[in-house]
């Protein structure tokens, strides 16, 4: 679903009258793997900026006392609905700046749903269980790609403007996850070196 | 080693040695044991101690982190970090800090910015541990505010890590003096921190550490073995532990020690204990060392002085106690002391008596002469020597062999010593003793004793069945009179024995001056006579014999004369004695021989030439040789030769038998002298074809005086004619004796009444003119 999310946006993008050229991001941890679910967001400078389309409905599930699925990437202004699939109950919180909120135990196969209306991380929890962990990228670009298992996001139609590219990664070792690089008009390839902390045990299961 | 004096010091020193090195071995060994096992048991102390405050660190750490982890956790805490709310962050630090009793405690948010309690937090601090977090550390020792602090933290996860809450609790002097506190042991405790500044003694009980010291314990923090080093000047049993750090630069060390005089203290006591035991030990064995060889030696040191004693001529024993070989060899030595004495005894015996009779000899003699002259000297007294010599007795030797001899001289010793009881005996050798008679005023006694030693010799005695009547003879002399020193007195002994003899056997003479006179006239005499053949005083003189059948001289007997530059002409009666005691008779009677020959050789063919031999001519005299060669350079016929002898050849015993036969082989002819005197016995006649009896003069002189003396000597010339013999009378001096002889068949005569002793050239004269003279006389 996700994938078709981006799909879509790159598609989006490549209708667009200003000059696009296809940007590939790739992005590589301290010994040179491909880091995946990274999500790499363009702000080209001037008015070459473009927000992401908003609205689109989307889910976070708990079950099996996880979220499904880790990492949702969503433009400003979507709701995301946090079913409860569990047969327990669930306190659902975010205290990420991006979006505040608590989801107080909430019985199973009840559903909330949470109104995102700011660009940002934000850090989904359970307060009942500790190993839950969810995020939903809170985007304000057209520009929002996640790597794929090679490592790689591909832009079909990156801007051909100054570009400051931003990555985020839920385990980077970085003051609020995130690094950025810029890059000048026409550059079409970009690498990332990353280090990455070790996720929660808890959530290895999800990798 | 230097050569010691005594046995004992040697064995007591080489004792002591080798128990003092054996001892020092043992005890060396046994010390560094002990100091060894004190080591290792403050090593495991120590040891022990670190796993204690290993324990103790976790436990804390535990506390904090469970504390720290619960703070985390909780909902309203993480709202508040998340939000940025202080207040709310603040007092639940506040709160869980009290609760802890920790002083310090604060919160680093993910993005780098500290909320806390306690003591401000440096920036650069602050990047530090905001790093150290990053890289995941949750515990560790880091350095606050300039005190090391035990750090454990905690991270915040809403869910995504926010940040870290941090507890620092502090390493400070009481904590580290609670540690000292907990140790078994009385320890020093101290952690040292290098925060990128170089060590320095963050806290604890020690207060200066050198860089020296440091490097000392970086080089011991691989190892988890202690070592040695000096802690506050003092040696000590140090053990270091590497403590965690919380930033990665940081290096902290746990220090623990333990002052060597302390942790040696009870080895030291051991030590002390032992060497004190090991210098009793000692002495112990040295004073019994000595004591033993005190025991060995003291019986050495015993036979040493007694063999000091024994060498020095001391008769010696030494005390023989126990049965081992000190005791064998004092035997020994008593043993060897006994018959050194005995020796000493025999050799002395043997030195100063005589073997057969036991008597003191020649030596032991004139120890006593002198010593009786120095009596003599300090008090005034007299004494007499009393020489003895048995009579006859080179008689009885001869004819009894030398068994008898001994036995006589064996009885007569000791008769003489009975009969001198009291007086000093002693024989000087052969036939000789004497007597030493100290004289108080009674000059008779000494005649007294003389008469009884005579008495005691004279009564017979058996020898091999034979009854012998022994007799002495005594000369005596007195002393200092007689002589001033032992040689004069024995001197004048001598010659008053000499006199004895003269007078007579068997009795006794004292010395006179006129004795020494006499004797030194003789010594004169007889230097003169060792010269008189050279100086050609000897001659001859020839008296004639007569034959009665055919009235003519028949013979001359060779006379020698002495004619002495002083004292004019010598009586052979003088000198013969003397030349046959020095054996000057020999050359004498060679030349006789000679001269006699020549002379007879210009004589008329029956006139015979006789000449007398003594017996120790006989004897000793090569008289074969002496008359072959007169013989041979005169050319006289051998039967003119006639030699006369005396019965005295025959006391010399069988030789003279054999003598004589050799003689007459010569084909010289043999007449027996002086017949019917002294010795004579019928028993030579029949043993020896003598060519002429001379009867003695002694028979002649009495022929017409004293009856029977016709009738012996019509006996002889009976006798004489039997055995074929021709006969001569000497000493005729008056016709009537010649008218007797011719009467009684006597071959010839000789004497004055025909002619006196005439020199050689009377001789001649005589045969020139004719024998008529004589013949008138007949």
């Amino acid at each position: 679903m996700v994938r078709n999310l981006l799909l879509a946006l790159a598609v989006a993008g490549v209708g667009m009258p200003l000059a696009a050229a296809p940007l590939n991001v790739r992005v590589v941890d301290a010994s040179g793997r491909p880091v995946r679910d990274a999500v790499v967001t363009l702000y080209p400078a001037g008015n070459a900026a473009r927000p992401a389309r908003a609205g689109g409905r989307y889910v976070v599930a708990q079950k099996d006392l996880q979220f499904h699925p880790f990492l949702t990437v969503v433009p400003v202004g979507a709701d995301v609905s946090f079913p409860n699939l569990d047969p327990t109950k669930h306190h659902v919180y975010s205290f990420s700046a991006a979006k505040r909120f608590e989801l107080k135990l909430f019985a199973k196969d009840q559903s909330r749903t949470v109104h995102f209306d700011k660009p940002g991380v934000v850090a989904l929890g359970c307060n009942i269980h500790d190993q839950m962990s969810a995020f939903v990228f809170v985007t304000n670009s057209a520009w929002t790609a996640r790597t794929n298992a090679q490592g790689i996001a591909s832009f079909a139609d990156a801007p051909n403007a100054p570009t400051r590219v931003a990555l985020w990664h839920p385990y980077l070792r970085a003051p609020g996850g995130q690094v950025e690089q810029s890059i000048a008009a026409g550059q079409r390839s970009l690498g990332f070196q990353v280090r990455l902390r070790a996720p929660p045990p808890a959530m290895a299961m999800d990798y | 080693m230097r050569p010691f004096r005594s046995l004992s010091a040697r064995l007591t020193v080489q004792f002591a040695l080798l128990f003092a090195v054996t001892m020092l071995a043992v005890s060396a060994a046994l010390s560094t044991f002990i100091a060894g096992a004190a080591s290792r048991e403050v090593e495991s102390q120590l040891q022990s101690s670190g796993a204690v405050y290993d324990r103790l660190w976790q436990q804390r750490s535990r506390e904090l982190q469970n504390a720290a982890q619960l703070l985390a956790r909780d909902f309203g805490f993480r709202a508040a970090v998340a939000s940025g709310d202080k207040p709310t962050m603040q007092s639940a630090l506040g709160n869980a800090a009290s609760r802890l009793r920790v002083r310090t405690a604060f919160i680093i948010t993910e993005d780098g910015r500290v909320s806390s309690i306690g003591p401000a937090i440096p920036a650069g601090t602050v990047s530090a541990l905001w790093n150290a977090l990053d890289d995941g550390r949750l515990t560790g020792v880091a350095v606050l505010g300039g005190h090391p602090r035990q750090l454990v933290a905690a991270p915040i996860m809403a869910p995504t890590l926010i940040g870290w809450v941090v507890f620092a609790s502090d390493l400070d002097s009481r904590e580290m003096r609670s540690l000292e506190n907990l140790s078994a042991i009385p320890l020093q405790a101290a952690v040292i921190v290098d925060d990128h500044d170089g060590w320095a003694e963050a806290s604890g009980s020690l207060s200066t550490l050198k860089q020296h010291d440091i490097s000392i314990i970086e080089g011991h923090l691989a190892r988890t073995a202690a070592f040695e080093m000096n802690v506050q000047r003092q040696p000590s049993i140090a053990l270091a532990k590497p403590l965690a750090t919380f930033s990665g630069g940081d290096r902290a060390i746990l220090l623990l020690a333990y002052p060597k005089s302390e942790a040696m203290a009870d080895a030291r006591k051991l030590q002390w204990a032992l060497a004190l035991m090991t210098l009793l030990g000692l002495i112990v064995v040295a004073l019994a060392t000595w004591k033993a060889a005190a025991r060995i030696t003291q019986p050495l040191a015993r036979l040493d002085e007694a063999a000091g004693r024994l060498a020095s001529g001391e008769h010696v024993q030494v005390r023989v106690r126990g049965e081992d070989e000190l005791a064998r060899l004092a035997e020994s030595f008593n043993e060897m002391a006994g018959k050194i004495a005995e020796r000493e005894q025999r050799i002395t015996q043997l030195a100063f008596n005589d073997t057969l009779t036991g008597l003191p000899n020649r030596t032991m003699f004139h120890q006593q002469l002198d010593h009786h002259f120095r009596a003599a000297a300090g008090n005034g007294s007299l004494f007499a020597l009393h020489c003895l010599d048995l009579d006859q007795f080179k008689v009885i030797n001869d004819t009894l062999g030398h068994p008898a001899g001994d036995a006589l001289l064996v009885e007569a010793g000791r008769r003489v010593q009975d009969a001198a009881r009291g007086h000093f005996v002693a024989r000087l050798g052969g036939d000789e003793f004497v007597v030493l008679q100290t004289v108080g005023d009674d000059r008779d006694a000494i005649d007294r004793l003389a008469r009884d030693i005579l008495a005691a010799i004279t009564r017979p005695v058996m020898i091999d069945g034979n009854e012998f009547a022994p007799s002495t003879s005594i000369g005596i002399a007195i002393a200092p009179q007689d002589g001033e020193n032992g040689g004069s007195l024995l001197r004048s002994a001598d010659l008053a024995l000499y006199r004895a003899k003269e007078a007579g056997r068997g009795t006794y003479a004292f010395f006179e001056e006129s004795l020494n006179e006499r004797a030194q006239q003789r010594r004169q005499l007889e230097t003169d006579l060792r010269l008189a053949l050279e100086r050609e005083e000897f001659e001859l003189v020839y008296q004639p014999l007569f034959d009665l059948e055919h009235n003519r001289i028949c013979s001359f007997e060779a006379l020698l004369r002495w004619r002495h530059p002083k004292r004019g002409l010598v009586s052979p009666n003088e000198f013969v004695a003397i030349a046959e005691d020095t054996g000057l008779i020999v050359p004498i009677g060679a030349w006789v021989i000679h001269q006699a020959c020549a002379c007879a050789a210009n004589w008329p063919e029956h006139v015979r030439v006789a000449v007398n031999v003594s017996a120790v001519q006989f004897h000793r005299g090569q008289l074969n040789e002496s008359i072959v060669r007169a013989l041979a350079e005169s050319g006289l016929a051998p039967n003119r030769l006639e030699i006369e002898i005396t019965e005295s050849i025959f006391l010399e015993g069988g030789e003279a038998l054999r003598l004589l036969h050799s003689l007459r082989s010569l084909g010289v002819r043999i007449a027996l002298d002086d017949f019917g005197t002294g010795y004579s016995s019928l028993s030579y006649l029949q043993s020896f074809p003598f060519d002429k009896l001379k009867i003695d003069r002694s028979f002649i002189q009495n022929l017409l005086t004293r009856d029977g003396a016709i009738a012996i000597v019509h006996a002889i010339t009976e006798l004489a004619n039997t055995l074929g013999m021709e006969t001569t009378a000497e000493g005729v001096e008056e016709t009537a004796q010649l008218m007797e002889l011719r009467a009684h068949g006597c071959s010839s005569v000789q004497g004055y009444l025909f002619a006196e002793p005439m020199a050689m050239e009377e001789v001649e004269r005589l045969f020139s003119e004719g024998s008529d003279a004589l013949q008138n006389v007949a």
